[in-house]
């Protein structure tokens, strides 16, 4: 899997260097905005368990 | 593990560390963290022009995980953003050229290693004495003191020309407002000549730019520092598109290592960003200060040790330099973080 994907990258960026600059920069944006909306769902699940932790049967709204 | 592109082998947890510092210094100095990953890379054996390429894809990543945190913050000025670009693509393909030339003369290792290296002290050292400065002046009158100055007599200049006709269309002033940075006034030519030198010093060494861009924003159209961490990172994202372009159609990004530092500095970028709310600005300014600095005293160190004559062994100094001091700056801001969440701490007052 490796070895097939480093050889991969090593011919198609060397044979194809506008399809590979496109490329790159689809998965790196890509990569980029992925990567935050995995940690505002992450931060979010995370404050919402907190906050779900804080408020006992005694802090509910009457 | 070995990278295709980069035609080197390096440790991959190597690559996660400085990934992670690099997110959490980035988040927090807004800056894409170029000074860092090209210095970093240096230092791990990777190919001068590969570091440089490199660096400016995970900039671009790096960059647009940041921008999208802090445009929720609303520490982002747009027009501002708009107007350096302006001055930052042309300065890009310029820099690319002459990076180009220099590399076909064989002397771009040394270039962007010596260039690096000026530049990461003297800014460091500013911002230390700027720190130093200030500290010492809020002592002594119990007042906090102005580092806008220079942008002061900036906002005054009147230069011309104060409009130009459009071909079909009223007169246009060049005298921009910017109320997200809270400026009255400024001549459009000083954010596009500021981008365009910012652009071709960036384009030059593989960086985003940030690094020179934060403090000029500061001292120079006198923002405040939040917005300026914010709106960098604007200016740092075209500078990434139009870098890992130019340097992708020479083959010299390895998508491979910018994927696992771009995994690596999305958590650190988290907190870097979030602790910007609760660190007064001085206090951003003089870690920003001891990070640069630390990264030119890594490249100095291996560029001494490249010359041989037994001094190999500072390129092991310089790692532990730069990573130690980065990941300790890292780790502060962390703490600052959780100090301020646990006491409930507002940020300090910001300094004008």
């Amino acid at each position: 899997m490796y070895d097939a994907l480093t050889r991969f990258l090593g011919t198609f960026s060397a044979d194809n260097p506008i399809l590979w600059t496109v490329l790159v920069i689809v998965v790196i944006g890509g990569t980029g905005l992925g990567l935050y909306a995995f940690w505002e769902v992450v931060l979010k699940a995370v404050s919402a368990v907190f906050s779900r932790g804080g408020n006992g049967p005694g802090d509910s709204p009457r | 593990m070995f990278f295709p592109n980069a035609e080197v082998a390096v440790n991959p947890f190597l690559l996660v560390l400085l990934g992670v510092i690099v997110g959490t210094l980035g988040g927090f100095f807004g800056v894409g963290g170029g000074f860092l990953i090209t210095a970093g890379l240096l230092v791990f054996g990777v190919p001068a022009i590969v570091a440089v390429g490199t660096g400016m894809a995970l900039i671009l990543g790096s960059s647009i995980v940041n921008l999208l945190k802090h445009r929720h913050l609303g520490n982002v000025d747009y027009r501002l953003a708009g107007l350096t670009m302006l001055g930052t693509v042309p300065a890009l393909l310029l820099a690319k050229a002459l990076n180009s030339k220099l590399e076909a003369a064989g002397t771009i290792g040394p270039v962007i290693g010596y260039l690096y290296v000026a530049l990461l002290a003297f800014l460091g050292l500013f911002f230390i004495y700027d720190y130093w400065r200030t500290r010492n002046w809020s002592r002594r009158s119990g007042e906090s003191v102005s580092t806008a100055g220079l942008a002061q007599r900036l906002y005054a200049w009147r230069m011309p020309p104060h409009s130009i006709r459009l071909p079909g269309w009223r007169r246009v002033s060049l005298y921009a407002v910017l109320p997200v940075s809270q400026v009255e006034s400024i001549h459009v030519l000083i954010p596009i000549t500021i981008g365009f030198a910012v652009g071709f010093l960036s384009g030059l060494l593989g960086a985003g730019g940030g690094f020179i861009m934060l403090p000029v924003m500061i001292f120079i159209i006198g923002i405040p520092t939040t917005v300026a961490v914010g709106t960098s990172l604007l200016q740092i994202i075209l500078t990434g598109v139009v870098g890992t372009a130019l340097y992708s159609l020479s083959n010299h990004v390895d998508l491979l290592m910018a994927i696992i530092m771009l995994s690596a500095a999305s958590a650190g970028s988290q907190l870097g960003a979030s602790a910007t709310r609760h660190v007064e600005s001085r206090g951003i300014r003089v870690l920003f200060g001891v990070t640069v600095l630390s990264g030119g005293v890594a490249i100095a160190l291996k560029q001494v040790g490249q010359g041989g004559r037994g001094l190999e062994y500072l390129s092991t100094v310089a790692t532990v330099i730069l990573l130690g001091v980065s990941g300790l700056v890292a780790v502060l801001i962390g703490v600052l973080l959780l100090r301020s969440k646990l006491g409930g701490a507002k940020r300090g007052p910001e300094i004008s």
